[in-house]
């Protein structure tokens, strides 16, 4: 009975099918990663704010990073949970720390890195003095934006730990871009208040 | 006559790089009349070589060997660093390390170059050194010769905690020679260490006197050392949740085509 059906198929329904199943397929993946990634953000949210460990769930997916904290940048709407690493997983449901740069409160140069089309995409309208607000456990930094660069990525001269302190917060560019952008924004804050923060 | 003169340049040319290897720039001699600290090892007084095996983006092997016998002491992990000012200082000790115990080693220049190493200790004994100087130290969780291509480098501070690799210490970029007699100068300014290239003539003067002509002035301002960047690429931020999303509309659009387009055939 079914090869029955199956052979009353034209090529262009079996073509439409196939079609319309990679694409429920695409959305399903889309949407599972947005549905994860705003869990993610939740919980770690609510976990900055209680103190309580992090959710077995996400400890088996290799998401318990040591490190986690907020940013925010008010003017731009951006609010997103901060997660130690910067490896895919990190970055595909929060905004990563990169490993061996300093973390806010600690002596040397902060960055943070995200993708441009999920978290750091409102980073195409920042201009120079937006402030940007750093929490985590410790304590609350202020920033402001003092220099927005476009770099190629091998320039990591401006990540260098010897400038002043800075946070950097790193991701593609042209915004628009679809696939590997060719180049990276840079949007660099300096400290201008906060717990142990050097001005 | 064409023959002679071709194997004859033939053989000057092999042989020029070979008659120039043993003062290559790659290596620098290091005399100490005491007893310094370095990864894994305290080296007593005495005269050695420092050798570049391997320099990497990232990391980079140093050799230490006997400079009479040849005998090899230690290879030793370490990162890229790079001073402000080119010198003739190969060897720079932790800032703040007490003057009555063997001076931990944080950098290694080449003689005149602006890039040189900042070392990697085991994680004991960077502990140790981060709780007697205050400053962070590279760690690595193994340093043995095997893993040093593989491990990674991280830094910790006196209570053992990871911090940050990056950092704006300020190192006393200055030859550490050994002056013991000299009243002048206070027992943190008299360095330990006298240093000079390989293959250069030392000077027929007393170890004080040769002290004397690398000791700058006491007042002179330190250069910042500045650790070498992080990453050797910015980091990878291009997401796929676009570009997904796009092939999905793209397949649904085709798909809806074709169903149309059966329709009204």
């Amino acid at each position: 009975m079914g090869t029955a059906v199956r052979s009353s198929w034209t090529p262009d329904q079996t073509a439409a099918r196939v079609l319309g199943l990679a694409a429920l397929l695409c959305f399903t993946w889309v949407a599972g990663s947005v549905g994860t990634a705003w869990r993610v953000q939740s919980a770690y949210a609510q976990l900055l704010d209680s103190g309580t460990s992090a959710h077995p769930a996400f400890v088996a997916q290799g998401l318990a990073p040591d490190r986690i904290g907020r940013l925010d940048i008010p003017r731009l709407g951006l609010h997103a949970i901060v997660l130690g690493g910067a490896d895919p997983l990190i970055l595909r449901v929060a905004v990563g720390h990169v490993d061996g740069t300093a973390w806010p409160g600690e002596r040397g140069h902060v960055v943070l890195a995200a993708h441009r089309d999920t978290f750091f995409r409102p980073l195409k309208d920042a201009r120079v003095g937006d402030t940007v607000w750093f929490r985590d456990r410790a304590g609350e930094w202020r920033y402001e934006v003092a220099a927005i660069r476009i770099v190629r990525p091998r320039d990591v001269q401006v990540i260098d730990a010897a400038l002043a302190p800075m946070l950097s917060l790193v991701t593609c560019y042209p915004m628009t871009y679809i696939g590997p952008a060719p180049l990276r924004l840079v949007v660099q804050a300096k400290p201008v208040g906060g717990k142990d923060v050097e001005p | 006559m064409r023959l002679i003169v071709g194997v004859l340049a033939g053989v000057l040319l092999l042989a020029g790089p070979v008659a120039a290897q043993p003062s290559g720039p790659d290596r620098a001699a290091l005399r100490i009349t005491e007893a310094i600290e370095l990864p894994g090892m305290t080296l007593p007084p005495g005269e050695y070589e420092l050798k570049v095996l391997e320099n990497g983006d990232r990391r980079a092997l140093v050799q230490v060997q006997e400079q009479t016998t040849g005998k090899i002491l230690a290879t030793l992990l370490s990162v890229p660093a790079e001073r402000t000012r080119a010198s003739e200082t190969t060897v720079v000790p932790f800032t703040s390390a007490r003057p009555d115990i063997p001076q931990p080693i944080r950098y290694w220049y080449l003689p005149g170059a602006e890039r040189g190493f900042e070392l990697v200790y085991p994680r004991e004994q960077a502990v140790a050194i981060a709780a007697s100087t205050g400053e962070r130290v590279l760690t690595a969780e193994t340093t043995t010769t095997a893993s040093m291509r593989t491990v990674r480098v991280t830094a910790v501070d006196a209570d053992g905690r990871r911090v940050s690799t990056a950092d704006r210490h300020r190192v006393l970029d200055v030859p550490r020679v050994a002056l013991n007699t000299t009243p002048e100068l206070p027992a943190r300014t008299t360095p330990a260490i006298v240093e000079e290239p390989a293959g250069a003539r030392r000077p027929k003067v007393p170890p004080r006197a040769a002290a004397i002509q690398q000791t700058p002035a006491p007042s002179a301002p330190a250069p910042p050392a500045q650790a070498a960047p992080v990453l050797d690429e910015l980091p990878d931020t291009a997401g796929t949740t676009v570009a997904i999303l796009l092939v999905g509309l793209v397949c649904l659009v085709a798909a809806l085509a074709l169903m149309f387009r059966r329709r009204h055939v």
